[in-house]
């Protein structure tokens, strides 16, 4: 490995109004090195990667040098032609063009296009990753995998000298994950720097030469590969050692709440049999894309599934729309709390009462306003949710207040099951622990609560008991107290 | 003062000024203007549009649009006038119209409620059946003769206030408590906000979306009956601008375009506004033509203002979001 | 994987194919109606009405493939006319110069709409619909509705001349048609326009200029609908400021039948020749059928919400929710 300097970033911070999203963050990325860059939700890996992109500009004071030259990047543009590629988890590619367009835009300059050229200069790209593939067939016709192949193949015509692949595999086949690590080695020999994210410890483990951690927007350090453990990165990541696991006390599972049987819906999940007791906490762990929220998303009637059945407290129902899930006892927090969680623009109040606007309606469709005060006192009390301003736009509450009103408007429902997905994504530690709290109080009242989450610690410290999933399979289930976080990643890898 | 301006918002305060300028303009230039018969068809004027507008704010604050406003207005207007001429009682033939208004309300709300299709490109598609159904049955003819009792309702006045603007009135006064008070509007506001978070709260998006649409194209047919009594005639191109006129007030109003905020007070000033500015350049024998050119320039100005004042804030939220 | 029958599959699923079918079928059923249909004068004479209505077409074609509509067009059309016939009544052009100016002229209407829609959020249809107004509010007001008359020679032989046996406005069309299709699939700009259609954050995030796009397509349109003012106005040997209304529905219409997509990314300049053929073709045939010309709208209606119904019923399809 050569030890010449690709690109340094030094002192790298970057505010967002109310926010300090990284601070004062320090990286060298040498050349020929795949470097790995973890951190939790939240951690400011996504911002650093927009600053590298030139989508960001970082504070005063903050530097990006590249080693083969003394421009810098400015904008999108300027940070491509400077041979920074960004393979965004999304693809950023154009569904509509052909492959050979999409690896030749923008950087075929020339004001007059020559299809042909552009098809073989394509073919040749491809060929370099070892596939052969008729560049003419539109993005939208190929599979993700070979998207992604495309995107990377692009960045290898632009004669990049850094590659930022984020989450480059959340969305791959086991066998495109192996093309992946094949391509990851020739760009390798080329010379070229990759810059890794990923959730995956085993990925990170397997493909990188050095690891760098992210926390709460702050630099942890950079470390060998070889001289680290997955325990090591975990205490590194979160920053703390795993909080002690409450004392729980065995439940008795005789109540089924919830039970699926057979539940498949292509390319989601396949044949998934699942009980919920009374009074447990079931968490549902996985890697992302395993298809947890989509499981659950189409037990609370928002997809359909292709086939199963579905009981609630023993009886066979059929829930098609998120209104007679919730009259069936259900409640689901969703995964992204901005777009499905919070209602933006909204007050407080008329979040907290959107899921049970038909309990607060008076005569002649009238909403009675006493009905829907006591509400919101109440539960903004019993959550503790600041400010206590109930007529505030929900876009000024913090992260972890704003989820508490999502909470908030759940329990309000009076569910018998609630879904939690992702509860702590983005929120500070302080109401992450409130959060688990609850969530454990609710069960032990006879609640029966499905934690969905990818954070190992959480899973674990809330779980009564913890099922995984893989690829749309549930492919192991243990008791909390035998759980560990190697069991849980041996399964779910 | 200070604290009446304080409560209000900066577009409130932008159409107070605008509202209260054109008053003040017309009162010292136009002696005619303060006249009691003057301000009361200045109020009969704006009383269609002002039907047809809340309609339109409705539909806007779903994060909708409906393009196809005015040819409700002229289909209902024909089918008044060919079902009437065809034998039948005249208050049956009003309320056949309006049905049929519904119907074509529901198709608009499936469209875009049921079927997902961008609303614009939707309600354009309506909009053009619908004027084209308004054409076929009248053959592009004017059709009057309609009896005393039907042309009171846009001509008629009770103790010198014109009949329509009871009609109006009484619109207002319900649409208000509904989007204020109601369930129905709490749940327009929400999905206008959050078409995905609200789905997800287990409100019936699809059915709020489409009863939306079939109440903006009562409205809009209501408008069409009462232009159709005013004119004593029904035409395929009654209430022609409204949709146009409509959106602009509408969005003076300080209604957002992306949905989920606007008021009916705001909706009924801008209408008040225009109904004014029109009411002006008539008065000052001022081309009627101009009132289109001018409304577009309003319109205009008053999104570029709005837009360029909340630029900023906006790029709060987002740079926030990407966090 | 994709052996002969996902090849097959792809031939049929081709917009082209399946115009081609539908005008085929459309051409079968009139020439049995009607023999004259299958004369060669007809047929010229279908292309040569539908010239001015191509040659906007294929303008709005590439407004559409970025996701963005305009509704100003029509009155862009008549705009163009009176302003352009103003110079020529000047004498002040000559066969070359008039060219020039009514391609400036449309530009630069065009190029209105364009920098309002790339310099602020506000939505294309809202700024279109603003600018129509403003523009046949303004032509009206200035020509009071007046036909412009004794034009110049040079203007009126492109109406009614011929070469080579075809009408000039035939040659007109292919020219345009032929820019636009080069432009679109031979050069950057064209390729932008599809990127910025297909995917607007990857294009931003590979540094395409928004803006340029976006003025550049709508410029284009306006440029488009000069020209098309030429081959619209000289057949009648005059300029009326109140022509045109509602055709920018027909020009939406044809495009949308042509297959390119409302919500950008998906469209050429081929099939929507194709969409404007068949839509001309319906038209003829209803006239050699002896329908009345107020059927014209529910058709444009129908030719815009079906497909539009299709292509959303099969998106629903494939995306397997409920209800």
């Amino acid at each position: 490995m050569a030890d010449k300097i690709a690109v340094q970033l030094e002192h790298i911070s970057k505010t967002f109004p109310g926010v300090k999203a990284l601070n004062d963050v320090n990286l060298e990325l040498k050349e020929g090195e795949v470097h790995a860059l973890v951190g939790e939700n939240g951690a400011g890996k996504s911002t650093l990667i927009k600053i590298l992109a030139g989508v960001y500009h970082p504070d005063e004071g903050g530097k990006i040098r590249l080693g083969w030259t003394k421009e810098t990047i400015t904008d999108p543009y300027s940070a491509i032609r400077q041979g920074i590629s960004i393979i965004y988890q999304d693809i950023s590619l154009y569904p509509n063009l052909s492959i050979a367009e999409n690896i030749c835009m923008g950087k075929d300059n020339k004001r007059f296009i020559s299809h042909s050229r552009q098809e073989k200069v394509a073919a040749e790209a491809m060929k370099l990753l070892d596939i052969e593939i008729d560049t003419r067939k539109r993005l939208e016709d190929v599979s993700i995998g070979v998207q992604q192949m495309v995107a990377i193949a692009r960045a290898v015509y632009f004669e990049s000298r850094v590659i930022v692949m984020d989450e480059p595999t959340a969305s791959l086949s086991s066998g495109e994950v192996d093309k992946l690590y094949h391509i990851i080695e020739m760009l390798r020999e080329k010379n070229i720097s990759i810059l890794y994210i990923s959730h995956k410890f085993e990925e990170v483990f397997r493909v990188s030469d050095r690891i760098s951690i992210l926390r709460d927007g702050n630099y942890i350090g950079t470390f060998q590969t070889k001289e680290m453990s997955e325990d090591k990165l975990v205490v590194h990541m979160v920053g703390r050692k795993i909080d002690e696991i409450e004392e729980k006390k065995p439940v008795e599972r005789r109540v089924k709440l919830l039970e699926l049987k057979g539940y498949s819906k292509e390319g989601n999940y396949a044949d998934v049999d699942f009980t919920l007791y009374k009074g447990e906490v079931v968490g549902l762990t996985g890697l992302v894309g395993a298809g947890r929220s989509e499981l659950f998303q189409s037990v609370f009637g928002i997809t359909k599934p292709d086939t199963g059945e579905l009981f609630i407290g023993g009886d066979k129902t059929d829930i098609r729309n998120p209104q007679s899930a919730i009259k069936k006892g259900l409640a689901y927090l969703p995964e992204n709390r901005l777009t499905q969680g919070i209602i933006v623009k909204q007050s407080v109040r008329a979040n907290l009462t959107a899921t049970v606007l038909d309990k607060i309606t008076g005569k002649m469709g009238l909403l009675d306003k006493k009905r829907e005060d006591e509400l919101v006192d109440e539960y903004m009390e019993k959550l503790d949710i600041r400010p206590r301003l109930p007529e505030m736009n929900i876009e000024n509450l913090s992260g972890g207040n704003a989820q508490k009103v999502v909470v908030g408007k759940w329990l309000s429902t009076d569910p018998k099951i609630f879904i939690v997905d992702e509860p702590t994504a983005g929120v500070d530690i302080g109401a992450k622990t409130e959060i688990h709290r609850l969530l454990r109080n609710l069960a032990k009242r006879g609640m029966g609560v499905v934690v969905i989450s990818s954070e190992l610690p959480e899973i674990l410290k809330v779980s009564d008991r913890i099922v995984v999933m893989k690829k749309g399979r549930i492919v192991g289930e243990m008791k909390a107290e035998e759980a560990t976080q190697e069991k849980i990643l041996e399964k779910a890898l | 003062m200070k604290k009446i301006t304080k409560n209000l918002d900066g577009n409130d305060r932008l159409l107070l000024i605008v509202f209260l300028g054109l008053t003040i303009f017309l009162t010292v230039t136009t002696p005619e203007f303060l006249a009691f018969g003057n301000l009361m068809r200045i109020l009969q004027q704006m009383c269609e549009l002002g039907i047809v507008s809340l309609g339109i704010m409705l539909v806007i604050l779903t994060g909708g649009f409906d393009m196809s406003s005015s040819a409700m207005i002229g289909m209902t207007s024909v089918m008044v006038g060919v079902l009437f001429k065809g034998g039948l009682n005249i208050w049956a033939s009003v309320l056949i119209s309006l049905a049929a208004a519904l119907l074509a309300g529901f198709f608009n709300g499936w469209l875009v409620g049921e079927l997902k299709i961008a609303p614009m490109l939707a309600t354009l598609g309506t909009m053009t059946l619908y004027q084209g159904i308004a054409l076929a049955l009248s053959k592009g003819d004017a059709i009057s003769g309609f009896p005393e009792g039907f042309l009171m309702l846009g001509q008629g006045y009770l103790a010198g206030i014109p009949l329509q603007l009871f009609l109006l009135a009484g619109l207002v006064i319900l649409m208000s408590v509904v989007m204020n008070k109601g369930r129905f509007g709490r749940k327009v506001y929400l999905l206008g906000s959050g078409p995905v978070g609200s789905r997800f709260a287990g409100i019936n998006v699809k059915k709020t979306i489409i009863l939306c649409y079939a109440s903006a194209a009562l409205l809009a047919g209501l408008s069409g009956v009462v232009v159709t009594s005013r004119l004593a005639t029904a035409r395929a191109d009654a209430g022609a601008s409204y949709m146009f006129e409509g959106v602009a007030a509408v969005m003076l109003g300080g209604t957002d375009l992306a949905g989920g905020s606007g008021k009916v007070s705001g909706t009924i000033i801008g209408v008040l506004v225009f109904a004014i500015l029109g009411n002006g350049l008539n008065l000052n024998k001022i081309s009627s033509l101009k009132r289109q050119m001018l409304i577009g320039i309003v319109l205009l100005a008053v999104l570029l203002i709005r837009q360029f004042s909340g630029k900023l804030k906006e790029r709060r939220m987002i740079s926030g979001q990407n966090k | 994987m994709c052996g002969k029958g996902f090849e097959m599959k792809k031939i049929f699923a081709k917009r082209e194919t399946t115009l081609l079918i539908a005008i085929v079928i459309v051409a079968a059923i009139t020439t049995v109606i009607n023999p004259q249909f299958l004369t060669p004068f007809n047929l010229i004479n279908i292309i040569s009405t539908n010239a001015a209505n191509a040659i906007m077409a294929v303008g709005m074609t590439a407004v559409l493939i970025v996701g963005g509509i305009d509704i100003s067009v029509s009155a862009q059309l008549v705009t163009v006319g009176v302003l352009a016939g103003k110079l020529m009544q000047m004498q002040v052009l000559n066969v070359f110069t008039m060219f020039l100016a009514f391609l400036v002229i449309g530009g630069l209407l065009g190029g209105i709409n364009g920098t309002l829609v790339a310099k602020t959020n506000l939505p294309p249809i809202i700024v279109s619909l603003a600018m129509m107004n403003i523009f046949r509010g303004f032509i009206l007001d200035w020509t009071r509705g007046s036909w412009l008359m004794g034009l110049p020679k040079y203007f009126l032989t492109i109406g009614t001349g011929k070469w080579l046996g075809l009408p000039i406005s035939i040659y007109i069309l292919a020219v345009a048609a032929l820019s636009m299709h080069l432009i679109l699939r031979y050069t950057k700009i064209g390729r932008q326009i599809y990127a910025v259609g297909g995917n607007k954050t990857a294009a931003v995030r590979m540094g395409v200029s928004l803006s340029k796009v976006y003025i550049f397509v709508f410029a284009s349109l306006g440029a488009l609908t000069g020209i098309a003012a030429i081959v619209y106005f000289s057949p009648s040997g005059a300029i009326l400021p109140t022509a045109a209304n509602g055709l920018e529905m027909t020009i939406v219409a044809s495009v949308v039948l042509g297959g390119t997509s409302i919500n950008g990314g998906k469209g050429n300049v081929l099939s929507t020749l194709l969409g404007v053929l068949l839509l001309g073709l319906i038209q003829n045939a209803l006239v050699l059928a002896h329908v009345q010309a107020y059927w014209q709208n529910i058709l444009n209606g129908i030719c815009i919400v079906i497909p539009v119904i299709i292509d959303a019923v099969n998106t629903k399809r494939e995306q397997g929710e409920y209800r």
